[in-house]
């Protein structure tokens, strides 16, 4: 479940990220921001801490001069005569100690030792257990080697109400003199950061706060601003989709004058505009198209009864001298291929109008093929080509209009066989789980470079001057089209010059089911290994 | 919300990197070169040179021991270990003027000559017993090398030395009923370390000899926590022992009198902190910082604050007072009417006069209508002193030799001084403090100056003498002293008419610390009657015609002032 629901949520993130500007300029604003906020406030943080780290160093430092200036005024002052340093050492010890407690820090007194040596086999006087460890080794080796005064980082620790806790801390360590036997001793001065600490902890719980809160406004100001932009396009999109789909009448909402209310305004006068010059073309079509229809209408009486007197000369024709009989043939065949257009415009007209309806049934596309290559075979011996079909074993059977697939398949051999220039045709049928196709490749002329878009065009031609000889009316491919569309299939053209052209017509084995592939290429394998 | 998220994080992230450090390289710290605070000279003496003989040895030992700063860590290089650890140089100061030269080898003998000596607070303890001016060092061997196997527990310095390096200075006692500042001289080293050696000598019980003659508001059981550090001219007196819990306002103010009096003395002190057993002590005020100048202790002062400053003598017979060279008569029975006095002595406020004439001891008012009145009769009556108790002291000559008494509120008490007593006393003083009785004895040869502290009972009422000793002073004229003086509560100025048309002063040490033919003398010339002192005002020389000032600033000085005798100050 949870498995599920991860890349489902995951998926719809990953949507709503693509199709949402809003979100993606709120999210890159903070993160540039957070990015900045983060820079800046770790700036700020380092300079704060080395400014209350130097400011409490150079305190310290300053307390220390002081106190060893106090304590070399008391050493200078003991008596000359006492003899005892063990004396004068640990009363030395418990005056620093007391001003340490006064002065908030630890003392460390060790007695001389050799380079190396720890604290802890010197002799040592110390503030509490923790102060020794304290004192970093290095201190004391500098001492032993220097007798300078000299200072360093350490971690304190230290005793606080009976718990032992670390801390950062600063150690200073100095080199005295005891009178009595004139012996050097280290003094170590132990000063904790606590407080320095403490203060960069509120000050970086401030920038993280200040951080956020800005993180959080600048969000919000964001989402705000582009909300403000978005939502106007948005709006735009959405009555541009509408005004896509034909609701011309839709309009953006102006409100203001600001540029987003010039631009809806803007936006409202082009859709207008739109409107108007569709409607207008829109009339145009219609009226062309009931031209057209009418014209068809018409022209179908008048044809009806030149066509009886047409078939009356036809059959009288062997009585006619031979030029009157061949006119009478002429007159005949002429009159064929007007009653094939007019059927033609009549059938456009039907798609036009959307009056085309479609007479489902379970058709296997391989007898289709079949009886369309019979019927076309005359032709085929005549143009001196052959049509070869190439099907499987099984039938290809789709759900569609057995009359308007056979229409198309037959423009579609027909077609080839004009353009086969006496070279062989092979139609071949496949079928899978979802699709059926057809495909029709010939060796022909072939199609140049964006004529394969163009084939399906009303009354279109590849070559103005090359004769019809098929007795095609120019309209069969834009029918068969119409045909597919009616189907929810594909019908695409493959051609190249001097390698001839291939339809392939694909049709979803299922009425209304999405078609995603064809079983067949739509370009042939041997014209890829032309190209290869 | 997931970018935000992510930025804070990132911004914690980065925030945990930005912390205190707690460790790190080690840096030297730049620190001011501190200013050497002496200006004297300093003296360190060489330690033992490898292959010394015994005699090197011991001559080092006592070269070591005159290092300055004072310091007995040298000296203590040319001793055996197991001497080092015994011996206490602090117990005394030898001071010796010359020494023998040094011989032997495994018992090396050097005998000092003109030796004195300081005791452990610091008091003059007067000339070393002969026994002890031989100084014994066996020698012993350590690691091939020479050493002292035993020392003095002495610090063994010329005198020269002595005086170069140490100073003269008193600590500040109370009198038996808490009244009055007592000092007590002593020599101590000076430089940084003079005021520890002040305030440690202070803490000490008051010597023995004046143990009814002192006492001290400083809690016993406290000694000095290493050293009297003066830093920016404040004394940080920091004194360790038990703790003695609150002390009463009175105690607290007599103790910051004592100690305010005592460190005023080093020059490079104003002011000071007291700090007992590490609680810091305060005054009745709330301040914990005391001047060392303070006008709150002034009223302890032992030369007495309010002593008249006016000056007294006689003219035909009257009274007179003022300014030293401005005399003017009083209106009292003195001033009225010569009465036929002598000597005569006026208390420490100005107000009554006791007066000696052949028969009598006459006590009466300076100003106003009272009548003078006898205080006692007899004959042989000396000059009479007051003191800052209105006590009147007087010394008899009677056939059996002098008698002491003193008059309190009216009131005579005879009291037996040892030293003073049944002597053939020609002139005393006491101090104002009451605290010293100073006489000038006749002898056969010469005359001497004998001084005793005068013992008291909690009441003020002396109860006798001690520690009577003889203040060195030697004539170079007729030996015979003519008159002395207070020129402070611990020094006195002796007359000597060495000649008729020749006198001279020399001023001592109460406590006999003044080397006899060390004390420079300020000549006088002609005859001179007697001196006009007191512990705070100019002293003079009383001639026939006038005063000479023998003060150092203006010595010489002549005030024309004829026809007066007896020029004295108050007390």
């Amino acid at each position: 479940m949870v498995a599920r629901t991860v890349p489902e949520t995951l998926r719809r993130g990953l949507t709503f990220w693509r199709r949402s500007i809003q979100a993606r300029v709120v999210v890159s604003t903070v993160l540039l921001s957070a990015i900045v906020v983060t820079a800046v406030g770790w700036f700020l943080l380092r300079q704060v801490e080395h400014g209350l780290v130097d400011r409490r160093v150079d305190a310290v430092l300053t307390e220390v001069a002081s106190e060893n200036d106090e304590g070399n005024a008391r050493l200078e002052a003991a008596l000359g005569t006492d003899t005892d340093a063990g004396d004068q050492s640990r009363d030395f010890f418990n005056s620093v100690y007391a001003n340490g407690l006064v002065r908030g820090f630890h003392v460390v007194l060790a007695g001389p030792g050799r380079a190396g040596e720890p604290l802890q086999q010197r002799g040592i006087r110390f503030t509490s257990a923790g102060d020794v460890p304290s004192v970093p080794q290095s201190l004391v080796d500098h001492l032993d080697a220097t007798r300078k005064t000299a200072w360093t980082y350490t971690t304190l620790v230290q005793r606080q109400n009976g718990v032992l806790r670390s801390g950062p801390g600063v150690v200073v360590g100095t080199t005295i003199t005891i009178p009595a036997d004139q012996s050097k001793r280290t003094l170590y001065y132990l000063f904790p950061l606590d407080d320095v600490q403490q203060t960069l902890a509120l000050v970086t719980r401030a920038l993280l706060t200040a951080a956020i809160l800005l993180l959080a406004l600048i969000a919000a100001l964001t989402w705000l601003l582009t909300r403000q932009i978005v939502t106007p396009i948005r709006l735009a999109r959405r009555v541009a989709e509408r005004l896509a789909a034909g609701q011309l009448q839709e309009r953006l909402r102006v409100t203001g004058e600001d540029d987003l209310a010039r631009l809806a305004t803007s936006f409202n006068q082009m859709a207008t505009s739109l409107q108007r010059q569709i409607r207008q073309l829109e009339e145009l079509s219609r009226v062309q198209r009931r031209f057209v229809s009418d014209v068809s209408h018409e022209l179908r009486t008048p044809l009806t009864t030149v066509r009886l007197a047409g078939s009356v000369l036809h059959e009288a024709r062997l009585g006619f001298d031979p030029e009157t009989a061949r006119a009478a043939e002429l007159l005949q065949t002429e009159l064929d291929r007007f009653e094939t257009l007019l059927v033609d415009l009549l059938e456009i007209s039907r798609f036009d109008a959307g009056a085309a309806v479609l007479d489902l049934d379970d058709v296997n596309l391989t007898d289709v093929v079949r009886r369309v290559v019979d019927g076309t075979r005359s032709l085929a011996e005549q143009r001196s080509t052959r049509v070869v079909i190439e099907a499987p074993d099984t039938p290809c059977v789709a759900q569609a209009d057995v009359r308007r697939l056979e229409r198309i398949v037959r423009n579609l051999v027909t077609n080839a066989i004009d353009h086969a220039e006496s070279r062989e045709i092979l139609v071949t049928v496949a079928a899978d789980d979802q699709s059926a196709a057809v495909a029709v490749r010939d060796h022909g002329v072939g199609l140049a470079t964006g004529e394969s878009a163009m084939v399906f065009n009303r009354f279109w031609r590849a070559d103005p001057a090359r004769a019809r000889t098929s007795g095609g009316t120019g309209l069969g491919l834009a029918i068969s089209l119409e045909d597919t569309h009616l189907h929810g299939g594909w019908l695409q053209a493959w051609g190249k010059p001097k390698e001839g052209a291939q339809f392939r017509l694909t049709l979803p084995r299922h009425a209304g089911h999405p078609l995603r592939h064809s079983p067949l290429p739509l370009v042939p394998d041997d014209a890829a290994e032309v190209v290869a | 919300m997931a970018g935000a998220a992510l930025s804070v994080a990132t911004v914690a992230a980065l925030t945990s990197c930005v912390q205190v450090p707690d460790e790190g390289a080690v840096v030297e710290a730049r620190q001011p070169v501190r200013a050497d605070q002496t200006q004297a000279p300093g003296n360190i003496p060489p330690p033992p040179r490898p292959g010394a003989d015994p005699a090197e040895i011991v001559s080092g030992f006592l070269d070591a021991m005159t290092a300055t700063p004072l310091q007995t860590s040298t000296a203590k290089g040319f001793l055996s270990t197991q001497a080092q650890t015994d011996w206490r140089p602090e117990e005394r100061v030898i001071t010796y003027g010359d020494r023998s030269p040094i011989r032997g080898t495994h018992h090396v003998v050097v005998r000092l000559r003109g030796a004195d000596q300081v005791g452990a607070g610091g008091q003059w303890q007067g000339s070393v017993p002969s026994a002890g001016r031989r100084l014994d060092f066996p020698m012993v061997r350590e690691d091939g090398q020479w050493r002292i196997a035993a020392a003095p527990d002495a610090l063994i310095v010329p005198r020269d030395f002595f005086d170069g390096n140490f100073t003269d200075a008193a600590l500040y006692y109370f009198d038996p009923t808490g009244r009055i500042l007592v000092p007590e001289p002593v020599h101590v080293p000076q430089g940084s370390q003079l005021a520890s050696y002040l305030v440690r000598d202070l803490l000490r019980a008051p010597r023995s000899v004046a143990g009814s003659v002192t006492q001290t508001f400083i809690p016993p059981g406290l000694s000095v926590n290493l050293s009297v550090p003066v830093n920016h001219k404040v004394a940080e007196v920091n004194l360790k022992g038990s703790d003695p819990g609150p002390l009463a306002a009175g105690v607290v103010k007599r103790m910051l009198a004592q100690l305010s009096w005592t460190l005023r003395q080093d020059t490079t002190i104003s002011a000071f902190t007291l700090t007992i057993a590490g609680r810091a002590v305060t005054d009745a005020s709330g301040a914990s910082r005391f001047p060392v100048d303070s006008k709150a202790f002034d009223h302890y002062d032992p030369a007495v604050e309010v002593a008249s400053g006016q000056a007294y003598a006689l003219r035909r017979g009257r009274l007179v007072s003022g300014q030293i060279g401005r005399p003017t008569p009083v209106d009292g029975p003195f001033g009225r009417d010569p009465l036929g006095i002598g000597p005569f002595a006026v208390r420490l406020d100005g107000n009554e006069v006791a007066a000696v004439t052949p028969t009598a001891l006459l006590v009466g008012p300076v100003q106003g209508p009272a009548p003078a009145s006898i205080s006692r009769s007899g004959t042989g009556f000396l000059r009479p002193a007051w003191d800052f108790a209105s006590r009147l002291w007087e010394v008899q000559d009677t056939p059996s030799g002098a008698e002491v008494a003193y008059a309190a509120h009216g009131k005579w008490h005879g009291i037996r001084m040892t030293g003073l007593t049944g002597k053939d006393v020609r002139r005393f003083l006491v101090s104002r403090d009451g605290s010293r009785i100073v006489a000038v004895l006749r002898g056969s040869e010469a005359d001497r100056i004998v001084a005793s502290r005068i013992q008291y009972d909690v009441n003020g009422r002396a109860v006798g003498t001690a520690g009577t000793h003889l203040i060195p002073w030697v004539s170079t004229g007729t030996k015979r002293i003519r008159d002395i003086g207070w020129t402070s509560p611990t020094t006195i100025a002796v007359l000597d008419q060495l000649s008729p048309a020749k006198a001279e002063v020399r001023i001592l040490d109460v406590d006999g610390s003044t080397p006899p033919e060390q004390a420079a003398p300020t000549l006088v010339s002609g005859r001179v009657r007697g001196l006009v002192t007191s512990p705070v005002d100019k002293p003079y020389a009383l001639q026939q015609n006038g005063l000479i000032d023998i003060s150092p600033v203006d010595v010489n000085k002549q005030i024309q002032l004829e026809g007066f005798h007896h020029v004295t100050y108050a007390g």
